[in-house]
C-alpha cells in the first residue's frame, strides 16, 4: 500500500487569505513606519530625503551622498548648476545678432529700435 | 520568532526602497554631488603603492573653485585607508596631490603639485584640459567621461565599473 499524505483542500482555501491578510499586514506596518520615521525628521539624511522627494532644492551635503553608490547618485537630478559653463546662453545671442539680424552690430546697438529688434529675435532664438 | 524576523526584514527593505526611490527624485546642489562623485572616482581608482606610505589622501583644488566647501566636507573620509584631506594647490608640495580637481571659475594649470594625480575636470572648463575625468552637466544630472590615456601617463587605472558608468570613454 502506498503512503500517502491527505490533501485536505479546505485548509488551503480557510488559510489562503489569513496568510494574505498577514502579509498585507506587515507590508502596511512596514510603510507607516517608514513614513513615520520620514516625517519625523529624525536623522539629517531622512529629513533632506523627505524634503529632497517633495522637489524641494535639498542641502543634502557631500559627506552624506559620498556614501552612496556611483550608480545612485547618477540617479540623483541637480539644481541649477554654479560650474556649468555659461556659454550656451551667450552663443544663441551671438547666433541671433550675426545671423538674424543683418545691421546690427554684436553688443553695439546703435537705437532703440534696433535693441527691440534684437529683443524680438533673441525671443526667437530661444529654441536654439 | 520567525514571524518577528520577518517582519523586521519587511521593515529594513521597505525603508531601503523609500529612501531610494525619494533619491530617484531628489534635486541636490550640484556642487555636493559632484564633490561626492569625486570620492567615488577616488575609490574606483588602483592607485600607485607610494599612497600606503603616506600618512594622508591628499585632494588639491584652488579655493575660489564653487566646490571648495563640499570637498572639504568629505576631509577625514577614508580612501585607501587614509583619511582624505583638501588642500589648497598652492600651498601643496611637488606630488604631494593625489586628486587635483580643475575649475573654470579658477583656471589651475599643470603644476608640480599635481604630477602622478588623478585631474578631474569640475566641468566649467572650457576646451581641452589635462583632465583625465571630466564631470558633465546633463539634463539635471552629472554624467562623466573618462580618458584613460591622461590616467595612464600618471600611473592610474580605473575599476571597470567606472568605465562602464561612464558616458564616454576613450
Amino acid at each position: 500500500m502506498r503512503n500517502t499524505i491527505p490533501f485536505r483542500s479546505e485548509n488551503v482555501v480557510t488559510n489562503a487569505p489569513s496568510m494574505v491578510s498577514s502579509m498585507l499586514g506587515q507590508a502596511a506596518l512596514a510603510l507607516a513606519l517608514c513614513l513615520t520615521t520620514l516625517t519625523a525628521g529624525a536623522a539629517d539624511f531622512t529629513s533632506a530625503v523627505a524634503s529632497a522627494s517633495l522637489d524641494m532644492p535639498s542641502d543634502m551635503d557631500s559627506a552624506t551622498l559620498a556614501d552612496l553608490p556611483l550608480e545612485t547618485l547618477m540617479r540623483v537630478a541637480v539644481t541649477p548648476s554654479a560650474t556649468q559653463p555659461a556659454l550656451a546662453p551667450a552663443l544663441s545671442e551671438i547666433y541671433a545678432l550675426r545671423y538674424l539680424a543683418p545691421g546690427v552690430d554684436q553688443g553695439a546697438l546703435q537705437d532703440a529700435g534696433s535693441q527691440q529688434r534684437v529683443a524680438l529675435v533673441t525671443k526667437q532664438a530661444g529654441g536654439f | 520568532m520567525a514571524q518577528r524576523k520577518r517582519s523586521r526584514a519587511a521593515i529594513a527593505l521597505g525603508s531601503g526602497l523609500l529612501v531610494i526611490s525619494a533619491l530617484c527624485f531628489a534635486q541636490v546642489q550640484d556642487v555636493a554631488l559632484k564633490a561626492a562623485y569625486i570620492y567615488n572616482f577616488a575609490l574606483f581608482t588602483t592607485w600607485p603603492q607610494d599612497v600606503a606610505s603616506a600618512s594622508r589622501f591628499d585632494v588639491c583644488a584652488t579655493p575660489e573653485t564653487p566646490l571648495w566647501d563640499s570637498l572639504e566636507k568629505l576631509n577625514g573620509k577614508a580612501v585607501e585607508g587614509r583619511p582624505w584631506t583638501l588642500v589648497d594647490v598652492a600651498l601643496a608640495s611637488p606630488g604631494q596631490c593625489r586628486i587635483v580637481v580643475l575649475s573654470g571659475a579658477a583656471p589651475l594649470h599643470a603644476t608640480e603639485a599635481g604630477m602622478s594625480a588623478l585631474v578631474i575636470d569640475d566641468g566649467s572648463v572650457l576646451g581641452p584640459s589635462a583632465a583625465a575625468i571630466k564631470l558633465v552637466n546633463e539634463h539635471e544630472h552629472i554624467r562623466f567621461d573618462v580618458d584613460t590615456r591622461k590616467a595612464s601617463f600618471s600611473g592610474l587605472t580605473f575599476s571597470s565599473k567606472l568605465l562602464r558608468l561612464a558616458r564616454n570613454v576613450s
